[in-house]
């Protein structure tokens, strides 16, 4: 009795746990991806209370995204550090020529990217723990949509929804059907959906241009 | 538009191909017979019939040519679906020769003592009858087919020849024991009327008895009434014995004082005698004082009138004495102051020796008058009361006298009754004495009386109780009548139930002539047979092969489905939305094609007609198998991905196929085989399906196992649903390489 508690659980146990550290908590890599998040030390919770004091300070927002970056088991760099901040009811509109890199960023915003670090918060939801939440919720259109589910989509707008659509390669066309597809973008917007949009090139039409890698640009030129 | 078309045509084929599949599988299989009967085998009999049974029930047996006959007459063959072999009856030394020669592929040879151990069954000495077969080569197969063919001839025939024979004597015994039914049947009969006289005697006896009782009861009450009574009667009498007791005393006390009366009235009669004397006496003195009181009165009567006069002249007299003492006073005053008158000297001397030397005399002589004049005035006052006293005494004395008369009349009186009393006193003393004689002895009686009624007190209450006893014993005694009297009542109704089901018994039991039991025993004994060829009729292959066939179309159905469609929707995927409803929007139309594929089948079976021994079971499990199988299929494949999925799926087709229980028999495989013959899907929707076509079986289990299985399918689904709906690193790699196709793997095929 006096040795299990005393020996074994007040000192053997912290000691070998202290020693270890972190290790202690490994788990083979395709165990930690099976089983689930838990958040015992309330983790999550924190994350929380974090985005509700940053909405205190700047206003409601649809998409928060504070050095939010993916990286591949091998230790690839598949999104580098974003920061980007999507408005409610706007058309933003992602420029990057790397469609790899625009299709992880805007899979991640969708939800459907799990980030490996940084904050990324979506309709107040934090990924990647609530990312079944999120895509239950958010529509993630790697081509751009026929015409059909547009137009439903604007229905539905009509009729109340919230939306919130993340649409790809919106000018993988040519020139007069790319301008089509951003009117057609700017009328759901103008709707209430909340549109972030990946394109190669900047738009003609208004639009709240995001730049996610805004900060790491100036940190190279300084 | 023309994607449209051939998406069209590929779906009708897609429903279509497994009803044709089916179609194709039970046209090919059903109709393979072998021709056995080119294989030729030899029949020796040896056997010596035999004779059981007594009197008229005799039976002959001769088992051993009854099997002979069976194994080569070809009229049999019905019932055995023509795989027979080919015998022929011979005698011993042919077979053997024939069997070295090649003549015949085998012999059986029945022994001589066939028909005595084959009739001992019937005489319950069960035995087993044997035979003896030789074959040319040895051969499992053919020694397999000569013992099933023996045996399935030898337990038809046989088996009704000795059934019959068991059957006959049965039925003859079944005749002997109708009769002596029928006797005990009367017998209760009689035993019930008996019991019913009971019954009506039991009950005249507890009516009586509780007549009985009842007057007990009456009895007792009286008997304490009686007690009651009889010692109020002692209690009574020995009052009446104080009472009279005290009357003796009293009586003589009464005749003491009769005595002492009489001696009383006596004296009251003497002095009642003197007191009429005295009263005469003063009768006659008051009569005299009447008289002289009348005398006194008449006397007195003048006196006032002159009482009046002498007041008056006594007056007239005061008045001239009072003049004359005044002149004498005068002559005496005028003698004493003129001496002149000295000459009249002896006339002064005498005047005033006359008034006195002062005038004494003088006034004297005046206050003298005036009393005699006031007194003779009082005199005259008085007079008139003297007169009316005397009067009244006068009538007082008269009253007197009439009351002194009375007195004496009434003393008289007085005297007569005193001396009658003294009589009546003397009579009331001798009674009172006899009185108090009677008295006594009444008393001495009443003792006499109050001791007898406490005797008759305690004898009534030892009457009461064993008056209550009786009515105990009678009440017991009515109540055992009543007893006796329901028991006999069930005995005569029990007794009436046993005579009716004996007669009953008597009449169920057949009565036939030897004829009937003979014609009677032959049917009994043929049901086997004739339930054989039922079942057996039909086409029994494709029976057996058509659960495995439609369990194996099904599946490869839902493969087919999932090789056009993709098994998650991309568009879904895309769009928001949980895993689930992803995973059943994927489900859906593999569920709509297993339904029609399913549907379709029935026709199938129909065409080929196959035997349908529940459509309201073969339709609902050949749809739940459908849409199973399609929610399996979806299930692997959204895992697996496309290729892989579908490789899966066709092993799985193949792996199933080869634990059907169709051909061969599942009961004869490797325990571990059977295992799976009972898990996986397909085995278990064939064996759904062939409780479904025949009727045998239980079908719960299996409905819910592959209730089960569609489950496993769907969560596979829905695990795949939520891992298709994120993007990995490398398929944004094969992502940005193709341009931006996404997700191919469940698109393709389309």
């Amino acid at each position: 009795m006096f040795v299990d508690a005393f020996l074994v659980r007040m000192t053997l146990v912290p000691a070998v746990l202290a020693l270890l550290g972190r290790r202690a908590w490994w788990l083979p890599r395709w165990l930690e991806a099976r089983v689930p998040q838990l958040d015992v030390e309330g983790a999550g919770l924190h994350a929380h209370l974090e985005h509700e004091a940053w909405v205190r300070d700047h206003g409601q927002v649809a998409v928060r995204a504070d050095g939010a970056e993916v990286v591949d088991r091998h230790g690839r760099t598949v999104l580098p550090p974003a920061t980007l901040v999507v408005p409610t009811g706007d058309l933003s509109v992602v420029a990057l020529e790397d469609t790899r890199t625009r299709a992880a960023l805007l899979a991640a915003l969708a939800g459907r990217l799990p980030v490996t670090d940084g904050v990324l918060v979506v309709q107040d939801r934090i990924l990647p723990t609530e990312a079944v939440a999120v895509r239950a919720r958010v529509w993630h259109l790697p081509r751009f949509p026929d015409a059909a589910l547009l137009e439903r989509l604007a229905s539905r707008a009509r009729a109340g929804a919230d939306l919130l659509l993340v649409v790809d390669g919106v000018d993988e066309a040519s020139v007069a059907v790319q301008l089509e597809r951003w009117h057609r973008l700017v009328g759901l917007a103008e709707l209430g959906v909340t549109v972030v949009a990946g394109a190669s090139t900047t738009p003609d039409v208004p639009h709240h241009p995001l730049r996610p890698f805004a900060a790491a640009e100036k940190e190279t030129v300084s | 538009m023309i994607a449209h078309r051939r998406t069209l045509r590929a779906l009708i084929a897609l429903i279509l191909l497994p009803a044709l599949l089916a179609a194709m599988a039970l046209w090919s299989l059903g109709d393979r017979g072998a021709d056995t009967d080119r294989i030729a085998a030899a029949v020796v009999n040896l056997d010596e019939p035999v004779t059981t049974g007594t009197g008229d029930q005799q039976q002959t047996i001769a088992a051993g040519r009854l099997l002979a006959a069976g194994l080569t007459s070809p009229s049999k063959d019905a019932d055995t679906g023509g795989m027979r072999l080919d015998w022929q009856l011979t005698d011993a030394a042919d077979a053997r020769s024939g069997l070295d020669d090649g003549t015949y592929d085998a012999v059986v040879t029945i022994p001589e003592d066939f028909s005595q151990t084959v009739a001992g069954l019937t005489r319950n000495e069960a035995q087993q009858a044997s035979f003896s077969v030789r074959s040319a080569e040895g051969s499992g197969a053919l020694l397999g087919r000569l013992s099933d063919d023996v045996s399935r001839i030898a337990g038809a025939e046989l088996g009704h020849r000795i059934t019959g024979t068991y059957l006959e004597g049965l039925y003859g015994q079944t005749a002997q024991l109708g009769v002596r039914l029928g006797r005990a049947a009367d017998a209760a009969g009689r035993i019930g009327d008996g019991a019913s006289t009971l019954t009506t005697g039991a009950d005249t006896l507890a009516q009586g008895a509780d007549d009985l009782g009842t007057g007990v009861d009456a009895l007792a009450s009286g008997a304490d009434d009686l007690r009651q009574g009889s010692e109020q009667a002692s209690a009574g009498a020995g009052e009446l014995t104080t009472g009279l007791e005290r009357l003796s005393g009293g009586a003589q006390e009464l005749a003491s004082a009769a005595g002492r009366l009489a001696r009383g009235a006596t004296a009251l009669d003497a002095g009642a005698g003197r007191l009429g004397e005295g009263a005469d006496t003063l009768a006659s003195g008051t009569s005299d004082l009447g008289t002289g009181l009348a005398t006194l009165d008449h006397a007195v009567a003048p006196l006032p009138t002159r009482a009046g006069r002498l007041a008056d002249g006594a007056g007239v007299v005061s008045q001239g004495v009072a003049g004359w003492a005044r002149v004498l006073r005068g002559w005496q005053q005028a003698c004493a102051a003129d001496p002149t008158m000295t000459r009249y000297a002896a006339l002064c001397a005498g005047t005033t020796q006359a008034v006195g030397a002062d005038g004494a005399t003088a006034d004297q002589l005046t206050g003298g008058a005036a009393a005699v004049a006031s007194g003779a005035r009082q005199l005259a006052d008085a007079a008139p009361a003297l007169v009316q006293g005397v009067s009244d005494a006068a009538d007082g004395a008269a009253r007197l006298h009439a009351g002194a008369a009375r007195l004496a009349a009434g003393a008289d009186r007085l005297a007569t009754g005193a001396g009658r009393v003294a009589d009546g006193a003397g009579q009331i003393g001798a009674g009172a004495g006899r009185l108090a004689d009677g008295a006594g002895s009444a008393s001495t009686g009443a003792a006499r009386l109050a001791t007898g009624t406490g005797e008759l007190a305690g004898g009534a209450g030892r009457l009461a109780a064993g008056a209550t006893r009786a009515a105990d014993g009678a009440g017991s005694l009515a109540s055992g009548a009543d007893r006796l009297s329901s028991g006999a009542d069930r005995l005569g109704s029990g007794s009436g139930d046993l005579a009716e089901g004996l007669r009953s018994g008597v009449e169920a039991l057949p009565s036939m002539t030897s004829a009937e039991q003979q014609r009677l025993a032959g049917a009994v004994a043929e049901p086997v047979a004739v339930r054989t060829d039922v079942t057996e009729a039909g086409d029994a292959t494709r029976v057996g092969i058509a659960p495995a066939v439609l369990a194996l179309v099904l599946w490869l159905g839902a493969a087919l489905v999932y090789l056009l469609r993709p098994a998650l929707p991309p568009a879904r995927l895309e769009a928001p939305g949980l895993p689930w409803r992803v995973a059943l929007a994927g489900w859906r139309p593999g569920l709509l094609a297993g339904v029609v594929q399913a549907v379709l089948l029935v026709p199938v079976l129909v065409l080929f007609d196959v035997t349908l021994a529940h459509v309201g079971l073969l339709v609902p499990v050949l749809v739940l198998a459908g849409a199973v199988f399609a929610a399996l299929v979806q299930g692997i494949v959204g895992l697996l991905g496309a290729a892989r999925g579908r490789a899966t799926v066709l092993v799985l087709l193949a792996l199933q196929a080869l634990l059907l229980d169709g051909l061969l028999p599942i009961d004869a495989a490797p325990a571990a085989v059977r295992m799976l013959h009972g898990l996986l899907p397909v085995p278990v929707a064939a064996d759904l399906v062939r409780t479904a076509l025949t009727g045998r079986g239980a079908a719960v289990a299996g409905l819910l196992l592959l209730t089960a299985w569609g489950v496993v399918g769907l969560v596979l689904a829905t695990r795949a649903a939520r891992r298709a709906a994120t993007v990995t690193p490398d398929d944004l790699g094969a992502h940005a390489e193709q341009g931006s196709e996404p997700r191919v793997d469940a698109l393709s095929g389309c």
